[in-house]
């Protein structure tokens, strides 16, 4: 095409020389001069340009708004008029400033930018993210057009630049109706329920109902007074935050859910998950759901830590709306996985119906199962785990979610 | 260098114990460096931080992924020191009683028999798997540098150094360090993968079936160790810079991202392991870059996050970068 629209202008000047026609000339140049224009922008418009992407922080909770900066730099003598950057971001991504546009590769949109850039100039163009949405998000390919004078596409090309943030839940205090609706596991865990025998920490007054191996036989002898031992809380203490993510009845395969109350679990795992390290415990989660690998259970193993909160959010920021698998599959390989003595708690917003079965072997093979109760079916969860025997209470995230300050757990 | 003989000391000045130059700690420096080089490749950073440690009579933390040499380096300095070296590996069942020892019942009568605390270097491996009960143990030893053991108080051995070390990846059945175990550790050293032609020397290394630990002789001795550390004690700190090491401890408990900032201790800490840097770069005094040299080590793992600002992406490592460039360096008068 360039060369066909030189030699179409060359043969113009040629022709108005020999015509002795000044007009046909002056087109002849036009023409050449057009062509040589687009020739030049094509060849050297993307030569030394350079785009950045500076995303403030690699982590945000929901509701968070993250700096994010863009610059070009055109470090070359020849001006850009009109530059175009296509920075393709994953579906859902929010920029305060500038509206997405769609995009045709599914599951992007794109973060387009204009631009008219001088000679080494450098631009700088200061965005904000928006986090509302849970979830892992990522920011590239860049596709940076360049045009002649003109507003002809005179080259385009695309560079793997990525970058990405994670959206994590939000993670409230939890209040307890009364301390009957403690979770076992981290609430308790300061009394004698989880006390370690092998932590010998001196003797008490004998209470009625302690059992007779309690009692410190030869420091009674020596006082005259019956008293018991006295055991610290065990350390090795384990919380397991189990999370059924189908939110509507029938089988996990419907690919249907209901967002308001998928992400209420989400808010309430993180919250538990937060009190539970915060008294102490080890704390881990399992969630019947994809979490971006080709494991179909999403699990992060029980510890204690400051950087096991940060684990857990991580994960729930990554688990699908959908469920994997059934929630019973789950139980059953935290049947043959969890440590006996561990608290599960199985935070649910639907009839456990399902799996009333599995949770009561998982309470009889010797860890503490507690079910939590979310949303509209809440009670009757409650109810349905009540009626075989397993601890029970139903927690509340009021006005929602998004603006709750609390997760509140009540009978 | 692989010699036994002892370095050379100088006339004594305090208390009958001969204190060498800066020089002789310079060469302590290379003959250590050489000797670990026999085992360890391109952990030199590691190393000095080890020595730091050594120097300024603290203890230090090795934490990394399984596999780059964490064990190895400890073991491979320890011969270097040639000092008494015990090895402890840290599991849930391990009792503190098996760290410190205890008495048994022999012809009547109660023998102590000394734990493997009993020794100038003792390698705890994988501290974190050891119960926190066996943990808190190993507090009184390393901060008090005695242990009590059954209503009696015994004295360890000096120079005392507790080289632990931790996997940060497979936490399952871990349990974490608590803060004022972690502050008692002067430095945290990470290591990192080694570069490629470090990787194919010791691939190269190892070929031969031959264990490199066993090439490794003492550089110096208990006497010679005892009198580095006193002359380290003695390295000049100007008032600037002694101010300017507080002012970074300090700036931390202001910091927003933090919930815990640094204690009294580490501006101790850090003042001590600066002396040290400089006195293993063959210098009488300490410079703002000592300083800032050691602060990751010394302050990185004393330091606790806010939750909230953990949940945002918060990261130690960006925190000491905003302390450090907060906090103003001290210039001479003369580049004012």
């Amino acid at each position: 095409m360039t060369r066909a629209g030189l030699a179409l202008g060359l043969a113009l000047v040629a022709a108005g020389i020999v015509a002795r026609t000044p007009g046909l000339v002056l087109i002849g140049l036009l023409a050449v001069f057009a062509v040589s224009v687009t020739e030049l922008w094509s060849r050297y418009g993307l030569r030394d340009l350079r785009y950045l992407r500076s995303i403030g922080r690699n982590r945000a909770v929901w509701g968070d708004e993250v700096p994010l900066d863009i610059a070009v730099w055109n470090d070359k003598p020849l001006p850009l008029a009109w530059l175009s950057i296509d920075d393709y971001a994953t579906q859902g991504a929010v920029v305060l400033e500038e509206p997405l546009a769609r995009s045709e590769r599914p599951g992007f949109t794109i973060l387009r930018s204009r631009w008219t850039v001088g000679w080494y100039e450098r631009i700088v163009r200061h965005l904000t993210i928006v986090a509302d949405h849970r979830g892992v998000y990522s920011f590239g390919p860049v596709r940076m057009t360049v045009a002649d004078l003109f507003g002809h596409g005179a080259a385009t090309q695309e560079h793997q630049d990525r970058g990405s943030y994670i959206v994590r839940p939000r993670s409230l205090p939890v209040h307890l109706a009364s301390q009957q609706h403690a979770p076992a596991g981290y609430l308790r865990a300061r009394h004698s329920l989880f006390e370690d025998p092998a932590l010998f920490a001196g003797v008490r007054p004998y209470q009625p109902g302690d059992p007779m191996r309690r009692v410190h036989w030869r420091a009674t002898a020596r006082t005259g007074a019956t008293v018991s031992k006295r055991f610290d809380p065990s350390r090795a203490l384990e919380v397991l935050v189990a999370l059924d993510v189908q939110t509507l009845p029938g089988p996990h395969w419907t690919l249907q859910f209901d967002e308001e109350l998928v992400e209420s679990l989400m808010v309430a795992a993180a919250s538990l998950a937060r009190a539970a390290l915060a008294e102490g415990a080890s704390c881990g989660l399992a969630a019947a759901a994809f979490s971006r690998t080709l494991d179909r259970f999403a699990v992060v193993a029980p510890r204690a830590g400051r950087d096991q909160l940060a684990s857990i959010t991580d994960m729930l920021a990554r688990l699908s709306e959908t469920p994997s698998a059934p929630f019973e599959h789950l139980l059953a390989r935290l049947l043959q996985t969890v440590s006996p003595g561990t608290t599960v708690l199985v935070l649910t917003a639907r009839d456990p119906e399902p799996y009333i079965a599995a949770l009561a072997r998982l309470d009889r093979s010797g860890c503490h199962v507690q079910l939590v109760g979310l949303g509209p079916n809440g009670d009757r969860a409650v109810a349905r785990a009540r009626a075989v025997g397993l601890a029970a209470t139903t927690g509340s995230l009021t006005p929602d979610w998004r603006t709750s300050d609390a997760l509140v757990l009540a009978s | 260098m692989s010699t036994t003989e002892p370095l050379e000391t100088e006339a004594a000045t305090d208390g009958g114990l001969p204190i060498p130059s800066q020089a002789r700690i310079g060469r302590f420096w290379r003959d250590l460096r050489d000797s670990v080089a026999g085992a360890v490749v391109g952990e030199e950073p590691a190393l000095r931080l080890l020595a730091v440690a050594m120097l300024a009579d603290g203890h230090a933390l090795i934490e990394d992924v399984p596999g780059v040499g964490k064990t190895l380096l400890a073991r491979a300095f320890a011969r270097s020191l040639g000092l008494s070296f015990n090895r402890v590996q840290g599991t849930p069942d391990l009792l503190p009683s098996d760290v410190t020892g205890s008495s048994i019942l022999e012809v009547g009568r109660l023998r102590f028999v000394a734990g493997p605390v009993f020794a100038n270097v003792l390698l705890v491996d994988e501290i974190n798997r050891a119960t926190p009960r066996t943990q808190s143990a190993l507090l009184e030893a390393m901060q008090e540098r005695q242990v009590s053991i059954e209503g009696e108080t015994r004295p360890l051995p000096a120079p005392f150094l507790v080289v632990a070390t931790q996997n940060p990846v497979e936490l399952e059945g871990t349990f974490s360090l608590p803060e004022a175990q972690l502050d008692r550790f002067l430095v945290r050293v990470t290591m990192g993968y080694p570069d490629r032609d470090g990787e194919r020397l010791i691939a190269r290394r190892y070929r031969g079936g031959t264990e490199p630990l066993d090439r490794i002789e003492p550089i110096v001795d208990r006497d010679s160790l005892l009198a580095l550390q006193r002359a380290v004690s003695e390295i000049v700190v100007s008032d600037a810079v002694e101010g300017y090491a507080v002012d970074l401890v300090r700036a931390t408990r202001e910091h927003p991202d933090l919930r815990l900032g640094a204690s009294p201790r580490t501006s101790v800490a850090l003042f001590r392991s600066s002396q040290a840097w400089a006195a293993l770069a063959g210098r009488g005094f300490v410079l703002p870059d000592d300083v800032v040299a050691v602060a990751r080590p010394v302050l990185g793992h004393r330091l606790l996050l806010d939750v909230d600002r953990l949940l945002r992406g918060a990261t130690v490592e960006r925190v000491l970068t905003e302390v450090l460039g907060s906090v103003p360096v001290p210039v001479p008068a003369s580049e004012r």
